[in-house]
C-alpha cells in the first residue's frame, strides 16, 4: 500500500505539492489525474525517491520511501522522460538494470523479447518514442516490481502496443498482486484499467475513490419537464444544458437520490446515464474553476 | 525494510568504466607515449656513454614529473573524470534515473567515486607500470623513488578529484562545473592578483607584487612552485683542474610532505562533498549554482570580481588622462567599480535565475553592490597598510634587485645581497618614500615636456623567510634643479656611484655565485677617435695582461665612486661626461651546473663554459681607466676617447633636439667647434629638415 499524508513539495517557494494525502491499496491500479502543473509527475518523483518531499510522509507498505534501497528494490518507474544511456541498446540497459534490481528476470526478458520485438543492440537514441517506451516497458516489467509507478506511460504508443502493454501490466496486477500507481491524460483509458482515481489540482487532491464510488457520487441525467419549463432554481447542478425540451442534468449525488429529487418536479422523462470519468474529471474541476471556457475568438 | 543496503555496486562501477572508456583509454594512450620516448633516450643517452639509466637519474626523472607535471595533468584530467562521473547530476532525466534506482545516495557517491578515482589512476597506473618495466630493463629501478612517485601521484590524484567532486556538487551545469573548478583552484591567485591591482592604481611605487600569502589554496600553483627536487652531484675533476664530471650522489623530492597534506585536504573535500550531496536537491540540475546558500556568495562574489578588475579598466579609459599624479583617484574610481559592479551582480543574477528578467525588486542587491564597491574602493585607497610607505627593514631582508635608469638610455640592474649594499639601497628608497607627494606626478609644473627627464626604479625585495618579497617601482619627471636640491634624486644619484652597486653591475656576471672559476683572457676598446685620420677605430685585442691592468684601474674607479655619475645628468651634462668609447674585457667562466645538452661543445657530463665579455662605458670622471688606457698604449696623444658631446659636434650636431640647441653655448664643443658657425639660425633648420 503506498501512503501520502500531508505532503509538501516547493520549488523556490512554489508548493507544487501542497498538503497531499491519499493512498493506494495494495493491487490496485490507482489512476493520478489532473491538469497540466497539478503536481501528478512532482508525486511520483517523490514517490520513486527522486525528490524529497519538505514536509509530510510517504510510504510504501509502512516504510519511508526516502533512502530505502530494499524499498526502491521492489518499486519500479517509468518516467514520462525515461532516461537511457546515449550509447546503450536495450541489451546494456537491460545489463544495467538487472545490477540494480535483484528480482530482475532474465526468464522474463526473453520473453517479453516476443512482446516488445525490438532490436536489443540497436542504440535506444535509434530508436522512435514509441519504440523507446516499449523498451522502458520491457525492462521494467522484466524486473518483476511490486509496485509500478508510471507517468504518462503509453504516450507514444500504438493503439495495439498500447493494449498490450495495459494487458501485461493488469497481467502483473492479477498474477502478482503488483500494485500500479498510473499518472495520465488518457481518462478513457484509464477508465478501462483503474479501479481507483486521484485527482490532483493546485498541488492538492481534490478528491480520491474508487472509480465505482466516483461514478456513483455523480449522475448524469436526461429531464424533460412539464410544460417546458426549465431547471428548477433550487436544485443544485453541477452543469446543465439543453437541446430542444430535453435538459441534461449533472449532479453530485447517486442516480437514486437524484432521481427522488426530481420528482418533486413531477418530469415528464428522468433517465440516468452513467458518467465517463473525463466527464467526472471535467465536472470535479469545473467546481474548481477549471472548466472548459466558452470563449469566442 | 531498511536491509540489504550496499554502498557499492559493481554494475554501476562497471558502466561507468564502460561508458567513458575513451576517457581513460586516450589518456593511458598518450600517457603510454611517454614509457616509450624514455626507452628511446635511455637506448640513445647509454650509447653514448651517459648514465641516464642510472636508477637515481630516473628516480630524478619520476620526482621531475610528480613535482610539474602531474599537478598541472591532475588539474585537467580530474575535471574531466568528475564530469565522467557526476555529469549525470546535470541533466533532470539522469538524475531521475540513478535516483529512482534501488541504491541509496551513500552508495551512488561511494561508487561513482571509485569510479572516477579508477579513471584517474588508471592512465597514471598504465604510465608508471610501462616505465618501471622499460626503467627495470636497464636496471634503473630504485624502489624508494618508485614508491615515493607512486605515494606522490596517489596522494595529488585523489585531491584533485576530490576537489573536482565538491565542485561537481556545487553547481548544476557542466560549463559552470568547468569554470568553478578552475576559480576554485586559483581564486587565491586571483583575488590576491585584484587587489593588488586596485592598490597599485592608488599607491605611488607600489608595483604588481604577487605575495602568494594564500597560494596555498591554489594547489597547482603552491606545488609546482614547493616541490623541488635537489639532486647532489659528485664531482669529479679531472687533471686539467677545472673541466668536472657530476656523477648523481643521490636525489631527494623537498616539501613533499605538502602532497600529503593535500591529500589529507582531499579527504575534508570529500567528506563537503558527500554533506553537500546528502542535501543536495535533484531538481538543481541545470542550474549555475545548485547550493542555496552559495547563490548570494556567487552573485555579490562576480559583482565584486566585476568592480575590482572592470572598475580599474574603466578608470584607466576614461580617467586616466585626466589626472596629474601617476595614482588613481578614488571618487572617480570608486563610481566606475559601481557601475561595473552593477554590471557584474545583473549578470551573475541572470546566469542565477536563467533569465534575463532580474531587474524587477533588485535594487536591494544593487544598493548593496554599490556600497560595498565604494566601501573597498575607499578603504584600499585610504592605505590602511601603510603600503604605499613601507620600507623594509635591513634585518628582515635577504637581497634585492636593483633597477635604476636615467634618460641617457644608460641603466644599473643588479642584484644585491650584502648588507651595506642594501642599506644604501633602502636608504635611497626611503628617501623617495620621504619626498612622494613631491615626486607622484606625470610633468612638472611650468616645465616643457622636453626639459623634464624621466627616471626609473625598481626595487624587488627578497626576505629571508620563506618566499617574502616585495615590489616597488617609480616612475617620474625631474629637472636639472631637483637633481641638485631633491633629497630623494640626490640619494638615487649616490646610490647610483656606490661601488657595491657598481662593481656588481660591472662585474656581476663573472663573479656571482653561479661563477666555479672567471679567467680574463683579454679586451678591447671601441670608437677610439685618431686626431691625425679623423676616423674612430676599434683598438688592438688587448694582451690578457694588458686587460688585467685595465681591469683593476677600473676596480680602482669603482671604489672612487666614478662609475655611475653620468647615469641621472640631464642630456647637456651627460654628452659633455660620458664618453663614447666602450670597454670590453673578455671571460672565460666555468659554471656551475652540469652540461646536458648533447650539442655542447664542451664534453657531455662536464662543467658548462662559457665565454662572456664585461662591456662598460666610460665618463671622463674614470681617470684610473682613462690612465691605464694611457699606460697600455690604447690612448695618447692623437688616439683619444671623446665625449658624446664631442662626437655629435664633429658628425652632424643634435639635430633632433631643439632644446639642447638653443641651449648650446659656443664653448660646449670647444674649439674648434663654434655652435653658431653650425648652425645659424638655432631654430629653422629642424624645422626644414626633420618636418
Amino acid at each position: 500500500m503506498i501512503q501520502v499524508v500531508n505532503t509538501v513539495k516547493r520549488f523556490d517557494g512554489f508548493a507544487a505539492l501542497d498538503g497531499v494525502t491519499l493512498s493506494v491499496p495494495a493491487g490496485s491500479v490507482y489512476g493520478l489525474v489532473g491538469p497540466n502543473g497539478a503536481g501528478k509527475s512532482t508525486l511520483i518523483r517523490c514517490l520513486t525517491g527522486i525528490y524529497r518531499q519538505d514536509e509530510g510522509e510517504l510510504s510504501i507498505d509502512g516504510s519511508p520511501v526516502w533512502e530505502n534501497q530494499a524499498l526502491k528494490a521492489r518499486v519500479a518507474a517509468i518516467a514520462d522522460d525515461w532516461y537511457y544511456f546515449p550509447q546503450a541498446g536495450i541489451r546494456d540497459m537491460c545489463r544495467f538494470y538487472r545490477g540494480f534490481y535483484p528480482g530482475f528476470s532474465m526468464e522474463r526478458y526473453e520473453k517479453l523479447k516476443e512482446v516488445f520485438q525490438l532490436d536489443e543492440k540497436q542504440p535506444l537514441r535509434r530508436l522512435s518514442k514509441g519504440m523507446q517506451k516499449q523498451a522502458a516497458f520491457w525492462l521494467t516489467l522484466s524486473a518483476m516490481p511490486d509496485y509500478l509507478i508510471l507517468d504518462e506511460p503509453v504516450d507514444g504508443l500504438d493503439p495495439v502496443m498500447r493494449r498490450q502493454v495495459w494487458s501485461l501490466v493488469l497481467g502483473d496486477v492479477a498474477q502478482r498482486g503488483t500494485t500500479v500507481l498510473v499518472s495520465s491524460h488518457n481518462l478513457r483509458e484509464l477508465e478501462d484499467v483503474c479501479d481507483h482515481v486521484g485527482i490532483l489540482d493546485h498541488g492538492k487532491v481534490l478528491l480520491e475513490r474508487s472509480l465505482a464510488q466516483l461514478q456513483d457520487n455523480m449522475v448524469k441525467l436526461q429531464v424533460v419537464f412539464q410544460d417546458g419549463g426549465g431547471v428548477p432554481e433550487d436544485l443544485e447542478v453541477l452543469h446543465a444544458s439543453a437541446v430542444g425540451r430535453i435538459h441534461t442534468l449533472i449532479l453530485r449525488m447517486s442516480a437514486e437520490e437524484a432521481k427522488n429529487r426530481l420528482a418533486a418536479y413531477r418530469p415528464m422523462l428522468v433517465d440516468a446515464v452513467p458518467l465517463t470519468l473525463e466527464e467526472i474529471f471535467i465536472y470535479e474541476l469545473g467546481g474548481a474553476d477549471y472548466a472548459v471556457k466558452d470563449i469566442v475568438l | 525494510m531498511r536491509s540489504k543496503t550496499s554502498y557499492f555496486n559493481p554494475t554501476l562501477f562497471k558502466k561507468n568504466l564502460s561508458r567513458f572508456w575513451p576517457l581513460w583509454g586516450g589518456a593511458s594512450l598518450l600517457g603510454a607515449l611517454a614509457p616509450l620516448y624514455l626507452l628511446s633516450y635511455i637506448l640513445l643517452n647509454d650509447h653514448l656513454g651517459r648514465y641516464i639509466s642510472d636508477p637515481l637519474e630516473i628516480t630524478l626523472g619520476y620526482y621531475e614529473v610528480l613535482s610539474v607535471l602531474v599537478p598541472a595533468v591532475s588539474l585537467v584530467y580530474g575535471a574531466l573524470c568528475a564530469l565522467a562521473s557526476w555529469g549525470w547530476l546535470y541533466n533532470p532525466r539522469s538524475v531521475g534515473l540513478y535516483h529512482s534506482l534501488p541504491i541509496t545516495r551513500k552508495g551512488l557517491f561511494v561508487t561513482n567515486f571509485l569510479s572516477g578515482m579508477a579513471m584517474m589512476l588508471i592512465p597514471y597506473a598504465v604510465t608508471g607500470g610501462l616505465a618501471v618495466l622499460v626503467t627495470a630493463a636497464v636496471g634503473g629501478v630504485e624502489p624508494v623513488g618508485l614508491l615515493v612517485t607512486t605515494l606522490g601521484v596517489l596522494g595529488e590524484s585523489f585531491f584533485y578529484f576530490a576537489a573536482a567532486t565538491l565542485i561537481a556538487f556545487l553547481t548544476g551545469n557542466p560549463f559552470a562545473f568547468a569554470a568553478f573548478h578552475f576559480i576554485f583552484h586559483f581564486l587565491a591567485a586571483g583575488a590576491e592578483w585584484m587587489v593588488t591591482q586596485l592598490m597599485t592604481t592608488f599607491y605611488f611605487g607600489v608595483d604588481q607584487d604577487y605575495q602568494g600569502a594564500l597560494e596555498f589554496l591554489s594547489p597547482t600553483m603552491f606545488l609546482t612552485r614547493k616541490l623541488d627536487v635537489y639532486p647532489v652531484y659528485q664531482q669529479i675533476t679531472t687533471q686539467d683542474g677545472w673541466i668536472e664530471r657530476g656523477v648523481l650522489e643521490s636525489v631527494t623530492l623537498t616539501n613533499g610532505w605538502y602532497i600529503a597534506l593535500y591529500a589529507l585536504a582531499g579527504l575534508v573535500l570529500l567528506a563537503c562533498a558527500w554533506a553537500l550531496y546528502r542535501r543536495r536537491r535533484s531538481e538543481s540540475a541545470g542550474d549555475v549554482v545548485a547550493v542555496g546558500w552559495m547563490k548570494p556568495i556567487f552573485r555579490y562574489g562576480v559583482a565584486l570580481c566585476a568592480a575590482v578588475t572592470g572598475g580599474t579598466l574603466f578608470y584607466g579609459i576614461f580617467f586616466s588622462d585626466f589626472q596629474d599624479t601617476s595614482t588613481a583617484r578614488p571618487l572617480p574610481m570608486a563610481l566606475c567599480m559601481a557601475v561595473v559592479g552593477i554590471v557584474g551582480y545583473y549578470i551573475a543574477s541572470m546566469l542565477l535565475a536563467k533569465s534575463l528578467r532580474v531587474f524587477r525588486g533588485s535594487w536591494r542587491g544593487v544598493l548593496i553592490t554599490v556600497l560595498a564597491a565604494g566601501a573597498l574602493c575607499f578603504a584600499v585607497a585610504a592605505d590602511p597598510l601603510s603600503m604605499e610607505t613601507r620600507v623594509p627593514q635591513a634585518e628582515e631582508l635577504e637581497s634585492v634587485n636593483l633597477y635604476l635608469s636615467g634618460p641617457n638610455g644608460r641603466s644599473i640592474f643588479v642584484y644585491l645581497d650584502d648588507p651595506a649594499a642594501l642599506e644604501q639601497v633602502l636608504e635611497a628608497h626611503r628617501a623617495v618614500v620621504a619626498e612622494r607627494e613631491a615626486l607622484n606626478r606625470r610633468n612638472i609644473p611650468g616645465e616643457e615636456e622636453a626639459r623634464s627627464y624621466w627616471i626609473s626604479l625598481d626595487l624587488r625585495y627578497y626576505g629571508k623567510e620563506d618566499a617574502w618579497k616585495m615590489n616597488r617601482g617609480y616612475n617620474f619627471p625631474y629637472t636639472q634643479e631637483m637633481l641638485e636640491q631633491s633629497p630623494a634624486l640626490r640619494a638615487l644619484s649616490a646610490l647610483a656611484c656606490s661601488p657595491l652597486v657598481q662593481e656588481e653591475d660591472i662585474f656581476g656576471n663573472v663573479t656571482g655565485e653561479n661563477v666555479v672559476k672567471s679567467d680574463l683572457i683579454g679586451g678591447t676598446v671601441l670608437r677610439i677617435y685618431d686626431t691625425e685620420t679623423g676616423e674612430a677605430s676599434e683598438s688592438p685585442y688587448l694582451t690578457q695582461e694588458q686587460a688585467k691592468v685595465l681591469e683593476a684601474a677600473i676596480r680602482r674607479d669603482i671604489q672612487a665612486g666614478h662609475f655611475g655619475k653620468t647615469l641621472l645628468m640631464v642630456w647637456k651634462d651627460h654628452n659633455q661626461a660620458a664618453l663614447s668609447g666602450d670597454v670590453s674585457l673578455y671571460y672565460n667562466l666555468v659554471l656551475r651546473g652540469r652540461v646536458v645538452s648533447m650539442n655542447s661543445s664542451t664534453q657531455a657530463d662536464s662543467r658548462p663554459q662559457q665565454s662572456t665579455a664585461v662591456r662598460l662605458s666610460l665618463s671622463t670622471y674614470c681617470t684610473e681607466t682613462l690612465k691605464a688606457l694611457e699606460d697600455i698604449g690604447i690612448l695618447d696623444a692623437t688616439h683619444k676617447l671623446l665625449t658624446h658631446a664631442e662626437w655629435d659636434a664633429i658628425e652632424e650636431g643634435p639635430q633632433d633636439d631643439p632644446y639642447l640647441y638653443e641651449k648650446f653655448p659656443g664653448t660646449y664643443y670647444g674649439e674648434p667647434f663654434e655652435a653658431s658657425t653650425i648652425y645659424p639660425d638655432p631654430v629653422f633648420p629642424y624645422d626644414e629638415e626633420i618636418y
